[in-house]
């Protein structure tokens, strides 16, 4: 057994193709620490931009219009009853508020 | 990705990569699917990103990993159901890559899967039958057992049809 395995030692083996040596160059080349950047972090990258336009929608508020406050002054027996209502009145006085709409202004 | 683990590898594949080859060829039968499993086998070993201690059993039963893969793989794309180019279906298919130079690979072809596995992982690629048994995950007696038959019905071949 022992010059059946010497004869199969000295048979002449394929070698692997140039092609070869030349991808496993690239795909050293392309983990190497002079690379630019490592393939596992340049998918982070991609991932990036997308979580933070994600990020923004969640926790940026949004921007509405600031709520417009309109103040009236009261005349007549409302401003009496809010200002100097007398002790003895048993009923408030009747108020009417007529709201009106108005064109808007706005483009 | 440690630049160690990168350099260790590559200068792995650069010290092994006859013996990676032909284990390799070995298995697909096809350079080009062996080149294909090889390349796999260390991508995959990159992607990782770490080593274990033994590190030459555990790269080959890697791309032994890799070149099987590669094997199912062309069997199920044999099995597609849409009619192949009419060019494609008239060409012979790939003849099988000699791995030896000469009459020994015929007569290792005659003899069974395991069985030429064992010798060249003997033989060419120097590892001890029971680093075998540890890439193949079977106990040592059945690599040995594989290796003398293999070795006994080789040497029958050789001496019928020298």
């Amino acid at each position: 057994m022992k010059d059946l395995e010497d004869h199969l030692r000295a048979a002449r083996l394929t070698r692997p193709s140039p092609q070869l040596d030349h991808r496993m160059d690239i795909l050293f080349a392309s983990e190497a620490p002079g690379s630019a950047v490592p393939r596992r972090i340049r998918w982070w990258w991609l991932a990036l931009p997308a979580a933070g336009v994600a990020a923004a929608f969640v926790f940026l508020p949004s921007r509405h219009p600031p709520p417009l406050v309109f103040q009236l002054e009261p005349q007549g027996l409302l401003r009496e009853s809010l200002l100097a209502p007398p002790a003895e009145s048993q009923t408030p006085p009747a108020m009417i508020v007529t709201v009106q709409s108005l064109p808007s202004t706005t483009p | 990705m440690s630049p160690a683990v990168t350099e260790i590898l590559r200068a792995f594949y650069v010290e092994n990569r006859q013996q990676l080859y032909t284990y390799a060829v070995s298995i697909t039968r096809q350079r080009e699917a062996a080149e294909d499993a090889i390349h796999q086998a260390f991508q995959q070993l990159l992607r990782r990103g770490e080593l274990v201690a033994d590190l030459r059993p555990y790269v080959f039963r890697c791309v032994r990993n890799a070149a099987l893969d590669g094997l199912r793989r062309a069997k199920v794309r044999g099995d597609s159901i849409f009619a192949r180019e009419p060019a494609l279906e008239q060409a012979a298919p790939a003849a099988p890559a000699p791995l030896l130079a000469g009459e020994l690979d015929e007569k290792l072809d005659l003899l069974s899967a395991d069985e030429r596995e064992t010798i060249i992982l003997k033989v060419y690629d120097e590892f001890t039958l029971q680093e075998i048994a540890d890439i193949r995950d079977v106990p040592l007696p059945t690599v040995a057992s594989w290796y003398r038959r293999g070795l006994e019905k080789l040497k029958s071949l050789l001496e019928d049809n020298p």
